[in-house]
């Protein structure tokens, strides 16, 4: 398997470049439009593989995506959690809880994490060139490095939020725990974001990844007794929300165009 | 380029350079290209090392931005570059020009299909040869 993370400092964002050496062929997971399609297309091309597909983690609220395009230049399908059909504005292929995605010698298996968002997915990797355990998962915007993805950044329209901050902080609670926390614990994390982001709160570790095993000991969100206590510890524990976070969802959602950088 | 102008110049003599992954490659190709695979690290020196000087390329990749990069890392070599294939291997058949193939066989596929017995001779790989550089 190759794997690449890419790190987006400015917005302590995480994307990945996800191959398989022998079927040359690669997916891309949450591509940021700061780092521009191009960036991705050359990276792939260094390796020697074509991109077949686009994933995405959730729609996100603090970085502008560029899947779409990056998916149209390649021409593959563009992936996100099927339960955001219907409040995003454009086609995109649907994946469900327990689908697997084949990559050669790759294979990306979706678990639903409904919580930061309602369409959350995670992604587990397993190589079966090296064995069939999984070997890490991208955890998007769930589980995070001694920390949780944020259940309060909504749109403020109740008919695409179908889930309010208290349905998302207790799904949030449910996702890792009945989910994540029962992968294999030498299982490693790679999220969506780390440190300084404002999609987690201020306990986030500033180390682009860790395992199931040190985040089940350590993660300080998670250590809360009961969901009572994890849902108040994150209104506590929470940044300031990420600057321009509305304009930038509706971007994503497909509800608004992207304007360029001037 | 246009697909017309490409199939002009490759009967000028141009070279066509296919820079895409030897899988995509071997499936379709414009007829008599040579793969030689992109990457920004040692594209220009591997091209040094294989290619004519004395001869005018083109390059075909997908998607953009790799034939712009490309392209100028072998004119910055020294190579004659006329330009890239516009629209790429789609844009070339929707133009009804000819598109050339060549059987391949990886480890996996020539292992599960190899004799299990002295007696088993497995595959002919004869017709994996490309005749022009092996002629049978």
């Amino acid at each position: 398997m190759i794997f690449k993370q890419f790190r987006y400092e400015p917005l302590s964002q995480a994307s990945y470049l996800i191959g398989c050496a022998r079927a040359k062929e690669a997916f891309v997971v949450d591509p940021i439009a700061d780092l521009s399609p191009d960036f991705y297309v050359l990276e792939a091309a260094d390796l020697g593989l074509s991109i077949k597909g686009v994933l995405e983690t959730h729609v996100h609220a603090d970085f502008v995506s560029c899947a779409r395009e990056l998916a149209e230049m390649n021409g593959c399908p563009r992936y996100l959690g099927e339960r955001a059909r219907g409040y995003v504005r454009y086609d995109f292929a649907p994946l469900g809880d327990g689908d697997v995605l084949e990559l050669g010698q790759v294979r990306v298996k979706v678990i639903a994490t409904p919580g930061h968002t309602p369409e959350h997915v995670a992604y587990l990797l397993t190589d079966s060139a090296r064995g069939d355990d999984p070997w890490c998962v991208l955890t998007g915007d769930s589980l995070f490095l001694g920390d949780v993805g944020r259940p309060d950044l909504l749109v403020g329209d109740t008919e695409l939020d179908i889930m309010d901050e208290a349905q998302r902080a207790e799904s949030q609670w449910r996702s890792i725990r009945e989910k994540l926390f029962t992968l294999p614990d030498h299982v490693e994390v790679y999220p969506n974001h780390y440190g300084g982001s404002t999609c987690g709160g201020v306990n986030m570790s500033g180390k682009p990844s860790s395992t199931i095993w040190f985040e089940k000991q350590h993660n300080l969100a998670l250590a809360q007794e009961g969901l009572a206590a994890f849902a108040a510890f994150l209104r506590e524990t929470a940044k300031p929300f990420p600057d321009d976070y509305t304009r930038i969802e509706s971007i994503n959602l497909g509800l608004r165009a992207a304007e360029p950088v001037s | 380029m246009s697909p017309y102008e490409v199939a002009a110049a490759i009967g000028r003599g141009a070279v066509v350079l296919d820079m895409r992954p030897p899988r995509p490659f071997a499936l379709g190709h414009l007829p008599s290209a040579v793969n030689l695979q992109f990457n920004r690290a040692d594209l220009a020196d591997r091209a040094e090392m294989v290619l004519p000087t004395d001869v005018a390329y083109i390059v075909h990749a997908e998607p953009e931005p790799i034939p712009k990069v490309a392209e100028s890392l072998l004119r910055e070599a020294g190579f004659t570059v006329l330009g890239h294939l516009a629209g790429g291997l789609k844009g070339w058949r929707d133009a009804g020009q000819p598109v050339e193939e060549l059987p391949v066989i990886d480890v996996d596929e020539l292992h599960s299909s190899a004799g299990s017995s002295a007696s088993d001779p497995g595959p002919d790989l004869r017709r994996f040869l490309d005749p022009r550089c092996h002629p049978l």
